[in-house]
């Protein structure tokens, strides 16, 4: 559905983006995950159209899209400030961003309904921005950038202004909603446990690199590097030498046997 | 190259308890949090953090720690 093929950014001629490639299958939703200043949020502008390439392609539907202006590719964005209207209340927030479309009156307020049912407001129509929690501005705002029915949904960090206990319950909201909607996501985050709790798969970026793609599991179960273990929160790391095939002896005495590759199968726990 | 080993790797038997091998370690610090103890444990001059479904202070101070290897993975060098 979405294809990165080389993409590559650079401000000021720092690099920000290094050959960065993946594809996302319809319907899946895939986390942009890596700590600040990874390059995560200006890889997800370069797909929204917000910001250009230096070089690499960007493939929708099978369609490059590089050239195509960020209002034309039929994309929704959410961002972490949700960017509502105070001046209008949850309805008219939820059909401003119907306003392009061509719609009767009717369709444009079933439309509104619908949303407003998806998230789980439908009894808070009529109610104005400054009346509603955190946790219903940010469903006020999905619904919102879901009402156009866009052909991709993009969510940068869209729970990190939340507190904890919030952004739990939101993201546990979250999953079943993109469930039923079914629409193509990336979503932006830099908290782990939200990414694997979301996503269908990660992309893991550092210093604007793609680290590992792949889905929590395997990220979880098959780092690809001491990197990846240390960002999830895995802290016992060891430095290791391979002694003889299949065989790591660690520096605190353990000897380690390997049966596959990256595996171990079997320890034993020999004191030096 | 690397050695992962995650907090479920380990197994605990008491110091010198029937059938105890492995490395002798101390329990240095121990936290409740959600259905684990956190527990660090120090092994000569390194430190690890397991996690257990019981508490494993009531073990003792020193215990003799072995690793179950399905919760071992070593990461290729980058």
């Amino acid at each position: 559905m979405l294809s990165l093929a080389a993409i590559r950014k650079s401000y000021d001629s720092a690099p920000v983006l290094h050959d960065i490639s993946f594809a996302v299958d319809a319907g899946e939703t895939v986390a942009l995950l890596g700590p600040s200043g990874c390059g995560k949020t200006t890889l997800l502008r370069i797909v929204a159209g917000l910001e250009r390439a230096d070089s690499g392609s960007v493939r929708f539907a099978g369609e490059p899209i590089d050239t195509v202006p960020a209002h034309q590719r039929g994309f929704g964005m959410m961002f972490q400030e949700y960017a509502l209207f105070p001046h209008l209340n949850v309805a008219d927030n939820i059909a401003y961003g119907l306003q392009t479309h061509t719609m009767s009156p009717a369709d444009r307020n079933a439309r509104v309904n619908e949303m407003l049912a998806l998230v789980g407001l439908s009894t808070y129509r009529t109610r104005r921005v400054y009346q509603l929690s955190g946790g219903e501005r940010q469903r006020v705002a999905l619904a919102r950038t879901l009402a156009p029915a866009p052909r991709l949904l993009m969510l940068d960090e869209p729970l990190a202004a939340l507190d904890r206990s919030l952004r739990k319950r939101l993201q546990d909201e979250l999953v079943p909603i993109l469930q039923r909607v079914g629409v193509t996501t990336l979503y932006v985050t830099h908290d782990q446990e939200e990414a694997f709790a979301l996503a269908d798969r990660v992309a893991l970026l550092n210093a604007g690199e793609l680290i590992q793609y792949a889905c929590p599991e395997e990220v979880y179960r098959r780092p690809v590097s001491a990197w990846v273990a240390r960002f999830q929160g895995l802290k016992n790391v060891l430095d290791g030498e391979l002694q003889e095939v299949g065989t790591v002896q660690t520096a605190i005495g353990w000897c380690i046997t390997i049966v596959q590759e990256h595996r171990a199968q079997n320890a034993d726990h020999r004191a030096q | 190259m690397s050695v992962l080993i995650y907090p479920e790797a380990a197994l605990l038997l008491p110091e010198g308890g029937a059938g105890a091998r492995g490395m002798l370690a101390t329990i240095n610090a121990k936290q409740f949090r959600g259905r684990f103890y956190q527990t660090e444990l120090a092994i000569g001059g390194t430190k690890l953090v397991f996690e257990f479904d019981y508490d494993p202070g009531a073990l003792g101070a020193t215990v003799n720690l072995q690793l179950d290897p399905q919760h071992i993975v070593v990461l290729p060098a980058t």
